[in-house]
């Protein structure tokens, strides 16, 4: 058994340093693992990658997390993600790791995912060329995803994403934006790897509870949504 | 200048009064269809207005008794009047609410009304009173088309829309010039863009706008009024957002409806079976 504790869309930046970490007091009492599920910065240049490092440094529990689409803004995703892991930050992309926890072995794989839609409402590689690499990104982080997955061996393992694996999580957000909130390839491999859970951020105006067609639990963990400072979800095989 | 009767009568009490206010120093601007008249609309037939300042009504009242008119009770406590003769003489100080400054009085400049140099009221303060002085019983537009349509070069419209922004009855008269063309689609307030095209934009705006880079603002227009929704991090960024959606949506009215994320809920958790 192992418990998880997540949030994602902390939107952190100079101003809010310190703000969430005040929260975390409790973390250790709470949770094996703390899941980042991304857009941790706001615009996501390197000062604000740097706050987050502060910020998610030094826990009494590994910190595991992906970026967000905010955290793309400013093309430093992959100085922020240095940031983050010169302060021993676990950051996926397209990986995954697996963390020795009191109550067992927990394989987190993480990507940050991408829109297209879901299953019969969702865009194709057809036409423009802006089109198709649209929805190329979407298929290459689910099938990135997979493979994360296919490298891991524990018992236990939970998905990390910033975009949505379903549409269950989104109600609340405007039916026409889903195609920008999620894809459905990545609950088919979620699905596929059996995975015990998959969480995530990116809609702030979501609900958090949801399920994969393969019967996941999929949890929508955006601070807005949350309203608290992390979920908190026990696992066992 | 050739007039008819009734106006050579009111043209000799409004004489006679700015000559008592002047001779006494009571400072005061013509007002009203007068004010107009001077400006170079058609003469009011009706009665004299002054603009004074609302602590001097009594005194001018005192003033125009001295000089020969006889005041008169009022029920309103926005104007005090004495009669000349059959010549009504309102002395307003408080139009619709809106005290008479001295600013505005400052405003006034010195024009030749039948032979004698009067202050008459700012065009814009003119239509400004005269806008905001429609009620849902005194609506009718035919005298005010007239002034405004003599007028028009001497008013600064922009301002006059601002200042009578909580007039339903006001801003419908600006659609009106901007429908006859007295006045343009600008002046009139008739927004640019169609309100969902004005909303869509803005949207996009407060997404992409790096002081605010908010995603997930909703927004809401509605004629001249914008209301933002949502939740934003922290209550600098909502300040952010109100102020970029304020410089985007210059001449409408934005109302911030929006709250800050929470993050104090209880943690509790949850098991996964
Ligand atoms: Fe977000
Ligand atoms: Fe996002």
């Amino acid at each position: 058994m192992i418990t998880v504790a997540a949030v994602g869309d902390v939107h952190l930046d100079e101003e809010m340093r310190g703000r969430y970490r005040e929260r975390l007091g409790r973390l250790a009492d709470d949770a094996d693992v703390l899941l980042l599920a991304g857009d941790l910065t706001k615009h996501g240049t390197v000062e604000e990658g740097r706050v987050v490092a502060e910020e998610f440094r030094g826990l009494p529990v590994p910190v595991v997390a992906v970026l967000g689409n905010h955290d793309y803004q400013s093309d430093a995703q992959d100085k922020i993600a240095e940031t983050m892991r010169a302060e021993g930050i676990t950051v996926l992309e397209g990986d995954a790791v697996a963390l020795d926890c009191a109550g067992g072995r927990l394989g987190v794989a993480g990507v940050k995912g991408f829109g297209m839609g879901f299953s019969g409402k969702c865009a194709s590689e057809f036409g423009e060329p802006e089109m198709k690499s649209f929805v190329r990104h979407s298929r290459d982080a689910a099938e990135r995803l997979r493979e994360a997955f296919k490298s891991l061996d524990t018992e236990l393992t939970v998905a990390l994403t910033h975009y949505s694996p379903v549409k269950d999580t989104l109600v609340g957000e405007p039916p026409e934006i889903y195609p920008f909130l999620g894809s459905y390839l990545l609950a088919e491999a979620v699905d596929t790897a059996g995975a015990h859970l998959a969480v995530h951020g990116h809609a702030h105006k979501g609900t958090e509870c949801g399920l994969t067609p393969g019967g996941v639990r999929v949890r929508n963990v955006a601070l807005p949504v949350l309203g608290r400072p992390y979920g908190v979800y026990r696992i066992q095989d | 200048m050739e007039h008819e009767p009734r106006t050579r009568a009111l043209l000799t009490t409004l004489k006679r009064v700015a000559g008592a206010f002047k001779a006494d120093g009571v400072p005061f601007a013509l007002s009203g269809g007068f004010a107009a008249f001077a400006r170079g609309a058609p003469p009011s037939r009706h009665d004299v207005d002054f603009a004074v300042l609302p602590e001097d009504a009594e005194r001018a009242l005192e003033v125009l008794a001295k000089a020969g008119l006889t005041p008169a009770d009022t029920v309103e406590d926005w104007l005090v009047k004495a009669h000349d003769g059959d010549v009504l003489v309102d002395l307003i100080h408080s139009p619709s609410d809106l005290p008479v400054t001295r600013a505005m009085l400052d405003r006034a400049t010195p024009l030749k009304v039948d032979s004698v140099h009067v202050p008459v009221l700012d065009a814009t303060d003119l239509l400004v009173m005269r806008l905001r002085a429609f009620t849902e019983h005194e609506c009718d537009f035919a005298g005010p088309l007239v002034t405004a349509r003599a007028l028009r070069e001497q008013v600064d419209w922009e301002q006059v829309r601002v200042r009578v922004r909580g007039s339903p009855y006001a801003l419908a008269f600006l659609v009106l010039l901007g429908g006859l063309d007295v006045i343009s689609r600008e002046e009139s307030g008739m927004p640019h863009e169609a309100p969902q095209y004005a909303a869509g934009h803005l949207q996009q705006t407060l997404a992409e706008d790096p002081r605010t880079a908010e995603q997930g603002i909703r927004v809401r227009v509605v004629g001249e009024d914008v209301y933002l929704s949502g939740e934003v991090s922290c209550p600098r960024r909502r300040l952010k957002v109100v102020e970029v959606a304020e410089e985007t949506m210059a001449g409408y009215r934005v109302h911030d409806e929006l709250s800050v994320v929470r993050m104090d809920g209880p943690i509790r958790e949850e098991r996964l079976p």
